[in-house]
């Protein structure tokens, strides 16, 4: 068999295609999801740990918080955690994901659970990331801000997070690549990820070459796809201020 | 007749009482005292590191004082418990670095304050008409237990300020009596024991908190209907950004109302931060070295600005090393060194007959 046959007899002929949308869909909803909600997240724990802290117990103890979130989520593998998510924390909490049935799209349970530890565990690096950026931002437009009467959660999303946002927006595509990448273990809980799909195609027909292959491909396009976004995203926002 | 008038248009502005900051070890402003009345223009001159930009920075609480009062309109603005975003609102600064904000673009710069003040106090009288009736019912049935509970809570706080007052006196007098004057830098500084500067500010610190909190405790009066002076959000951001124009307008910067900042030069920044903090139509307005950052060819359009503003009656607290703007704009000047206030004179005594040694030494240098 020549490898367009190959090729064809997978995809087509088996009905790989089916397997590898579901795949690819999953992934990208991991990803994103995951990283919206990471950003949200990192952006809240940049912000709480770039308070200035005026002797106030409150933001001392979030701060404290935040900085054991932190060290949890970076210090150990983004596998683990994926693990001890569905192995552990959300039986013992006795949560269940249903699965959600949007149009003729089903998210899995799985895939939500996934995402959850996506965004906890990008959302800690996140978090560091935007506090670099919330520091490199001009501390008097913080205080003109203030002066103008602007209360402190007001200016920093108005005014702060807006720049800092502008200036580590190479280093979010940057995490946003990683994150994309590493959704690969989310098989890891029986999710059918991208890497997932083309792995049960490659185990049922005992054929490695052109999956594998064709998945290093898909990742790849996926990653310069994203790369060019954030150009574009940079060159607009650099033409906005 | 006259007098009374005249006693009600003297009561001051901003009163600054004791006005005490420390970074660490160093008292940079050691008891401050001034009051600043409607209408002057008080422009504070002296040595870099003096405390004076320090001094203004208290005066909106950008730099939390570490001891002392400063009453605005009112209000004390160094009780943590008072709104101080609603005191800001209404004393506008303009900073060294403009500090306009990049990412919006001068219109939306000059109404990014007004806007968010109009819709809050939108939300605020929606809220307020809504739960008016149960609000004046529960007060109709349990206001005179909270009162009683007040009337407690003012004799509480006013046995602490007693009991206080007496433990101040010596330790006030043993602090008084450690004062040294060291060489440091080249210049003379008091200093006194660290630890009774401690001990001291600790104990007036507690007497200030019993004082707010009496001042806070008031009684719960019935709420009224309030009527919001803007319908919807709409309307808000259709006043503001007519203001906005009509500012830049005088300005003559009007087509520069829809760029961003950065393509800007620094005059007009500066001029475009004078305007912004005039749009929330402040009774004092602040300015901190306004044209030290800018090309000497562009210091002279802000400082028409300034005068012309200043014009209209405009209270003004001006930081500045411009010493021929200070003679032209001001009615008082102050000349702050070391922490404290050495002089103060309307403008042609302070600078024709000065009196304090420090302060013939700095004219003598600058003039």
């Amino acid at each position: 068999m020549s490898i367009w046959q190959i090729f064809v007899r997978q995809f087509v002929t088996l009905e790989g295609y089916k397997l590898v949308l579901e795949g690819l869909l999953n992934t990208l909803i991991i990803a994103v999801f995951g990283l919206i909600l990471g950003f949200l997240l990192g952006s809240l724990v940049a912000v709480i740990k770039t308070i200035p802290s005026n002797k106030k117990v409150v933001v001392g103890f979030f701060q404290r918080i935040a900085d054991f979130y932190i060290a949890i989520f970076r210090g150990t593998p983004m596998v683990v955690q994926l693990l001890i998510i569905h192995f552990v924390l959300f039986p013992v909490l006795n949560i269940n994901f249903k699965n959600i049935v949007v149009g003729n799209f089903v998210i899995q349970g799985v895939v939500i659970e996934a995402i959850i530890a996506f965004a906890l565990n990008s959302g800690a690096y996140i978090s560091e990331i935007m506090r670099g950026g919330i520091n490199s931002v001009d501390k008097g437009q913080l205080e003109a801000g203030r002066a103008l009467g602007l209360s402190y959660p007001k200016t920093m999303i108005r005014i702060v997070i807006p720049q800092a946002f502008k200036n580590v927006l190479p280093t979010l595509g940057n995490e946003f690549i990683a994150l994309i990448k590493e959704t690969s273990v989310a098989s890891f809980i029986a999710v059918t990820d991208l890497t997932k799909a083309f792995q049960n195609m490659a185990n049922s027909t005992y054929e490695f070459i052109i999956p594998y292959v064709v998945l290093a491909l898909f990742y790849l396009v996926l990653v310069l796809i994203i790369t060019l976004l954030v150009k574009v995203m940079e060159k607009k926002m650099k033409k906005g201020q | 007749m006259e007098e009374k008038i005249n006693e009600i248009t003297r009561k001051p502005l901003i009163e600054v009482k004791y006005l005490t900051k420390k970074f660490g070890d160093l008292l940079v402003l050691n008891e401050i005292s001034t009051d600043i009345y409607e209408g002057e223009r008080v422009v504070i001159v002296g040595p870099s590191g003096g405390g004076k930009s320090t001094f203004l920075r208290c005066l909106n609480v950008l730099e939390d004082p570490t001891a002392g009062e400063i009453i605005f309109d009112g209000d004390d603005l160094t009780d943590l418990k008072i709104d101080i975003n609603v005191c800001r609102q209404k004393m506008g600064m303009v900073f060294q670095q403009f500090n306009l904000f990049n990412n919006l673009t001068v219109l939306n710069n000059i109404t990014l304050a007004p806007v968010t003040v109009g819709k809050k106090a939108l939300k605020a009288a929606k809220w307020n008409n809504r739960i008016m009736g149960v609000y004046n019912k529960f007060l109709a049935k349990f206001g005179d237990k909270i009162k009683a509970r007040i009337d407690k809570k003012i004799a509480k706080n006013k046995a602490i300020i007693e009991a206080q007052n007496a433990l101040l006196k010596p330790v006030e007098a043993e602090w008084a009596n450690s004062k040294k004057t060291i060489e440091r830098k080249g210049r003379f500084v008091d200093t006194y024991d660290k630890k009774l500067t401690k001990k001291k500010l600790a104990i007036v610190t507690k007497i200030e908190n019993a004082e707010r909190a009496i001042d806070r405790a008031k009684y719960p009066q019935p709420k009224v209907h309030v009527d919001p002076p803007f319908k919807d959000k709409k309307e808000i951001v259709a006043a503001a950004e007519a203001n906005a124009m009509r500012l830049l307008k005088r300005i003559g910067l009007e087509e520069k109302a829809n760029v961003y900042p950065s393509t800007l030069s620094g005059g007009q920044k500066q001029r475009i931060a004078i305007v912004r903090a005039l749009a929330m139509n402040p009774k004092v307005m602040l300015f901190d070295e306004p044209t030290s950052a800018l090309d000497p060819e562009m210091v002279g359009e802000v400082l028409d600005l300034i005068k012309t503003i200043a014009d209209t009656g405009m209270t003004m607290i001006i930081v500045t090393h411009e010493m021929g703007f200070a003679k032209e704009v001001a009615s008082r000047v102050l000349f702050i060194d070391g922490g404290k206030i050495k002089e103060q004179a309307p403008p042609e005594e302070f600078f024709g007959n000065p009196k304090d040694p420090r302060l013939k030494e700095f004219l003598s240098k600058v003039l």
